[in-house]
């Protein structure tokens, strides 16, 4: 088994990471540093710091210390060119006194040439490039889990903690980033009894669920917590988990930090955990002569380890003894108050950092304790504790030295020295937020774990003020990093498709995206030209023969009840209680405000039975907004979607009533079966609400039967109209068939604002009608004042403008246009538009902008086809 | 923002789950003058506190319930069905 | 002859048809010993959109409360509708899910709580980016669910119910292995 670094093929042994396999394999320097393009080797091997950083199957910034090595991974380097042993940009660090912090906001000023140089800026700076996955494109899930108890860490106290928790029958669901539990027992051997015991106790229960390899990112309200999860399966690269929990416990541990001394970032400066990983989990001998750094004894620990691993440890040395490392690309030696030392590692024991960000994040205060010597989590919100190393339990590295200098990095993702920080304090940024966002420091892709704790001691020292006072920045999730894919989880959209739909599709449907419904937009027929062809016969079919629109999407209730009749009164502005069964009537309705939500259908079935259309987008509002009404109302009424349950058609043209007589043995005369009118009768078999109305403006029927015979039905009208030239038609032809007869589009041709006077539907309002919905605003507007536009129509003398153009009057816009087309019967643009009322007159002139001109159209307050409505009757 | 809201018919759900609708102010007679009838439909007391308002749990049994929350702190007290006594 | 949403779903996975009560629908699709048997040890859906469905405002016998005003009964074969009731069959794919993996499934496609969810309940949440009605009604020992979707939304959701089920190699069965897994 083996993955390609660059062109190079590296074996993998079991266990490894990416980085463990590149280190045996002889690699040392694994990235350059962002700004300067210092080399960088492991330091943390834990994924804590931004010394790893790989592009991996096209995947820019992979922490390579925490990414299990897989077989056939193409593994790449980055931000170095030509290579990571040479890389040119790495000259910048000659020129480090033109960039020190907040240089960019010095320079490139006076002249402002700012602009011009920022693009090449931009290019050296950045971190990764996105290539494309050689594996294909990685699918991502999420999932929802629920527990009890959520156990964040799957080292000692954590693993004890879970076993309390499922001791006392709880839902226990355990995190651990790491591939086996433990936590540092797993290398740190001699800091506790062997976790495999109780390891094997957790995994033996059936109330524990071990999520392994997994990372929680991010503590949110209401104790959501979310978890990334790696390679779920064969069939998902990740897997983003919300997880939430009743009780939370934090067990995160803590983690080393680096210290402060000249070149402190050179390649061969490890943390003391780092090659306690190295030696333990990977059998890795680190390199041959050590140098630790440590206070006190502290160092008798990775000493211990090294010798064992065959390493020769050559001095131990105190943090203020060490004055710098030698050696530009890797580490030559120390120079130290005791003398030079020759070695090709330096051991760092640095101060462990209890790891609280989630803590923070849950609300908990973070405060620093000089006992430990760190900041602790106090405060803990109700259901959240900490149990071990994250309380400050274990005793941190006592006082460390801070150097000012320009070679001790504290933020080693960004480049920042303590002398930056110093600069920047003398630039006015004291407070440790300013001067966090002054010189970037804490703001890499580490996101602060390395750099922190430095960071606020040097400010706290040159700033005179106490670690307390200096405080801390602000922990925010995810943390660590999330990609947008995990976020973003399955790539299945949901999508409602009408019974129809795949008849559309062998029809040759173009389709339309409305929401989530996909409708036909119009049927592209083999060899017969493109939209405006296909559009153009879908019109004269319907015009001149018969065509046939699937509109299935309409919102669709069932208002039943003694008090149905009263409720539609109620909500619409006009009367339904006086609507005779078999009778249909448009029905509009409004806010509180007059201002008109909907429109749609009233049909009367029964005494108390009521079937109501509403618009597509707003069905689930409509539903809801009579619900809302029946509250507390004490009426006998419900209301019922069944809009997925019903196919629904309309039938339209002068040859409709031939088409259909051929189907259904109801009388179709227009004495027998009116304008307006609704019966339920067998349509081809299949029962069937009719109802006689015309969006369109052409004699036709708005058939409604049950979906499972959708194609069914469909089909039967299609091939009886055959002979009569049927044609499909789709949503465009509808749009400017309705539009020729001025028929309004709520949401198109109204907005937010809009009340029926304005859309000139002064009719549908009933003011003398007992009280409705809206009554009171809309009395107010129709006697005068409460109309700011008015909607109309206007026929071009040249030209078709674009839905939402502005009117324009003397040079200024007054209105705009809703809805506009090119009219075959009147061979000219046409559309509707909100104008002034002073200008809604027939025979007024306008002005409109079509493609950046203005052209004149002429307002008309008739409908631009069959004004008497005779071809619909 | 990922608080919980208890709905009396489906138990703790997600806050995403719901429709918000609004808090719960005294509708007007519809006799009643114009400024009464602003006050209701654009004025809010946004009270920063406890506040009883609507919520419709789309996602859920689609019914309208009544709840009293906290706004500072999310804490959603207690629900009921709308027009239900809240007891 | 009455359809499921699901139709042409069924038509390219190779479904051999049977009729039932009116309906085309899939008797199995080509291999019922493997639907059983997959459905016994990982999980299977079956499509049975043809059980009837109603509306009540007030509780019926044996019905499933889904809010305070409003109940739901269901019937696998053709019945009347029960006094006061509205028949909605059309309005409600339903779909069958069976076996030990179904809620490792499920967890991917809702974030109702499964581990509170007890034989011989009823729950309302967003499945697969659709609002759907859950009814837990074992096979004998057997974990399984009736899930219910308004039809529009049943292609979408049997979609990705296949998809998040492509872990679990889940494959949908027909009316003859239906009936093999009931008690």
């Amino acid at each position: 088994m083996n993955f390609l670094f660059d062109s190079e093929e590296v074996p993998i042994q079991a266990g490894d990471t990416v980085a463990s396999a590149l280190y045996r394999s002889g690699r040392r320097i694994f990235s350059r540093s962002f700004k300067y393009h210092r080399p960088r080797g492991l330091l943390c091997c834990s994924g804590k710091c931004p010394n790893c950083l790989v592009n991996v199957d096209g995947s820019p910034s992979v922490r390579s210390c925490v990414t299990p090595a897989l077989d056939g991974m193409r593994v790449r380097h980055q931000n170095a060119w030509p290579s990571l042993e040479n890389d040119a940009l790495s000259i910048g660090q000659h020129f480090d006194f033109l960039m020190p912090a907040g240089w960019y906001y010095k320079v490139f000023t006076k002249p402002a040439t700012w602009h011009r140089v920022e693009p090449h800026i931009r290019k050296a700076a950045g971190l990764g490039e996105l290539f494309e996955n050689p594996q294909g494109i990685p699918e991502y899930e999420h999932a929802w889990m629920h527990a009890e108890t959520a156990v964040i860490g799957g080292g000692p106290a954590g693993i004890q903690s879970a076993l309390d928790a499922a001791e006392r029958g709880e839902q226990v669901v355990l995190i651990d980033d790491q591939t086996e539990l433990g936590g540092h027992l797993r290398y740190r051997k001699q800091r506790g009894a062997d976790p495999r015991e109780r390891i094997d106790a957790l995994a033996a229960r059936a109330n524990v669920t071990l999520l392994q390899r997994a990372s929680c990112f991010g503590i949110y309200e209401g104790n959501l917590l979310g978890v990334l999860l790696g390679h779920p399966h064969a069939g998902a690269a990740e897997r983003l988990i919300h997880l939430r929990a009743q009780r939370i416990i934090v067990a995160t541990g803590a983690y080393e930090t680096p210290l402060l001394f000249d070149n402190n970032d050179v390649v061969g400066v490890m943390l003391s955990s780092a090659v306690q990983r190295l030696i333990h989990l990977h059998s890795i001998v680190p390199g041959r002569r050590a140098v630790i750094v440590a206070h006190g004894s502290e160092g008798d620990e990775v000493g211990a380890d090294l010798k064992q691993a065959g390493v020769e440890v050559v001095e131990i040395l105190a943090p203020s003894e060490i004055i710098a490392v030698r050696g530009s690309g890797e580490v030559k030696g120390v120079k130290s108050r005791r003398g030079d030392f020759a070695c090709d590692l330096v051991i760092v024991c640095g101060p462990r950092v209890p790891d609280a960000g989630l803590l923070s994040q849950a609300g908990a205060k973070l405060q620093w304790s000089d006992v430990p010597g760190a900041f602790v989590p106090v405060g803990l919100p109700l259901n959240v504790s900490a149990v071990g190393d994250v309380t400050g339990e274990t005793p941190v590295a006592a006082a460390q030295h801070f150097p000012d200098s320009k070679r001790a990095f504290v933020c080693i993702c960004v480049d920042a020295t303590s002398r930056d920080l110093k600069q920047g304090i003398a630039d006015g940024f004291e407070e440790i937020e300013t001067l966090k966002r002054y010189t970037t420091a804490t703001m890499g892709p580490c996101q602060g774990r390395m750099c922190q704790l430095n960071a606020i001691q040097v400010c706290s020292r040159l700033t005179s003020r106490s670690m307390d006072e200096t405080g801390t920045t602000t922990s925010r999730p995810p943390n660590p990093g999330v990609t947008l894919g995990a976020l973003a989880g399955a790539k299945h959209h949901p999508i409602r498709r009408t019974p129809m739909h795949h008849a559309h599709a062998e029809l040759g449907a173009v389709w339309l995206d409305m929401g989530e419904w996909k409708r036909p937009r119009y049927y592209q027929v083999a060899g017969a030209g493109g939209e405006a062809e296909s559009v153009a016969a879908e019109y004269r079919a319907v015009r001149e023969r018969a065509g046939l629109i699937d509109v299935g999407t309409l919102g669709k209730l069932i208002v039943r009840g003694k008090d149905a009749a009263r409720l539609l009164d109620k909500v619409y502005t006009s009367r339904f209680s006086d609507l005779r069964q078999g009778r249909v009537r448009y029905a509009v309705m409004c806010d509180d405000t007059g201002v008109i939500l909907d429109d749609g259908t009233v049909s009367r079935l029964a005494d108390d039975r009521f079937f109501v259309t509403t618009t597509t987008g707003n069905l689930d509002f409509v539903h809801q907004w009579f619900d809302w009404w029946l509250v507390a109302s004490g009426w006998d009424v419900s209301v019922t979607n069944v809009t997925g349950g019903l196919a629904s058609v309309n039938l339209a043209g002068p040859k409709a009533r031939d088409v259909l007589r051929k189907l259904t043995d109801l009388d179709l005369d227009p004495k027998a079966f009116p304008y307006m009118a609704c019966r339920e009768a067998q349509t081809f078999g299949v029962p069937a609400i009719l109802m006689r109305i015309g969006f369109v403006g052409e004699t036709g029927w708005e058939i409604h039967y049950p979906a499972e015979h959708g194609e069914e039905v469909w089909n039967a009208i299609l091939v009886a109209g055959a002979e009569f030239g049927i044609l499909p038609f789709g949503v465009e032809a509808q749009r400017l068939l309705r539009l020729e007869k001025r028929h309004v589009i709520v949401g198109v041709d109204t907005d937010a604002l809009t009340n029926p006077f304005e859309a000139d539907m002064a009719w549908v309002v009933k003011l003398d009608k007992e009280d409705f919905i809206g009554k009171a605003a809309l009395a107010r507007a129709a006697s005068g004042g409460g109309v700011r536009e008015k909607l109309v129509g206007f026929v071009m003398e040249g030209g078709v403008p674009e839905d939402g153009a502005p009117v324009v009057i003397g040079g200024i816009p007054v209105g705009r246009v809703t809805s506009s087309r090119y009219s075959p019967h009147r061979k000219a643009g046409i559309g509707l538009a909100f104008v002034p009322p002073e200008l809604a007159a027939e025979g007024a002139p306008v002005r409109v902008r079509v493609r950046g001109q203005l052209r004149t159209a002429i307002v008309t307050m008739q409908p631009f086809y069959d004004a008497e409505g005779a071809r619909l009757r | 923002m990922s608080f919980l809201i208890p709905c009396p018919n489906c138990g703790n759900r997600s806050v995403y789950e719901y429709r918000f609708g609004g808090e719960l102010k005294q509708r007007p007679e519809a006799t009643a003058s114009a400024a009464l009838w602003h006050e209701y439909s654009f004025n809010k007391v946004n009270r920063a506190g406890e506040q009883t308002e609507w919520w419709f749990h789309r996602a859920g049994c689609k019914q309208w319930i009544q709840a009293s929350r906290n706004t500072v702190t999310n804490e959603v007290r207690k629900s009921w069905i709308a027009g239900e006594d809240p007891a | 002859m009455k359809r499921s949403a699901l139709h042409h779903h069924h038509q390219k996975a190779g479904a051999l048809w049977t009729q039932l009560d009116g309906w085309e629908l899939p008797a199995s699709f080509g291999a019922v010993e493997q639907e059983v048997a997959q459905a016994r040890e990982g999980v299977g859906v079956a499509d049975i959109s043809y059980f009837r469905k109603f509306e009540s405002a007030a509780p019926q016998t044996g019905s499933w409360k889904l809010a305070s005003n409003r109940h739901l009964v269901m019937r696998e074969r053709p019945v009347a509708p029960p006094d006061g009731t509205l028949d909605i069959t059309s309005v409600y794919a339903a779909l069958l899910l069976a076996g030990p993996q179904t809620n490792e499934l499920l967890r991917k496609l809702t974030s109702l709580n499964l581990s509170h969810f007890a034989n011989g309940n009823c729950a309302q949440a967003s499945l697969a980016h659709a609002h759907a009605i859950l009814i837990r009604e074992d096979l004998d020992r057997l974990l399984s669910y009736k899930v219910l979707v308004t039809r529009d939304y049943a292609e979408s959701v049997w979609e990705s119910i296949l998809h998040a089920g492509r872990e679990f190699h889940i494959a949908p069965f027909g009316l003859n292995a239906l009936d093999r897994l009931r008690p």
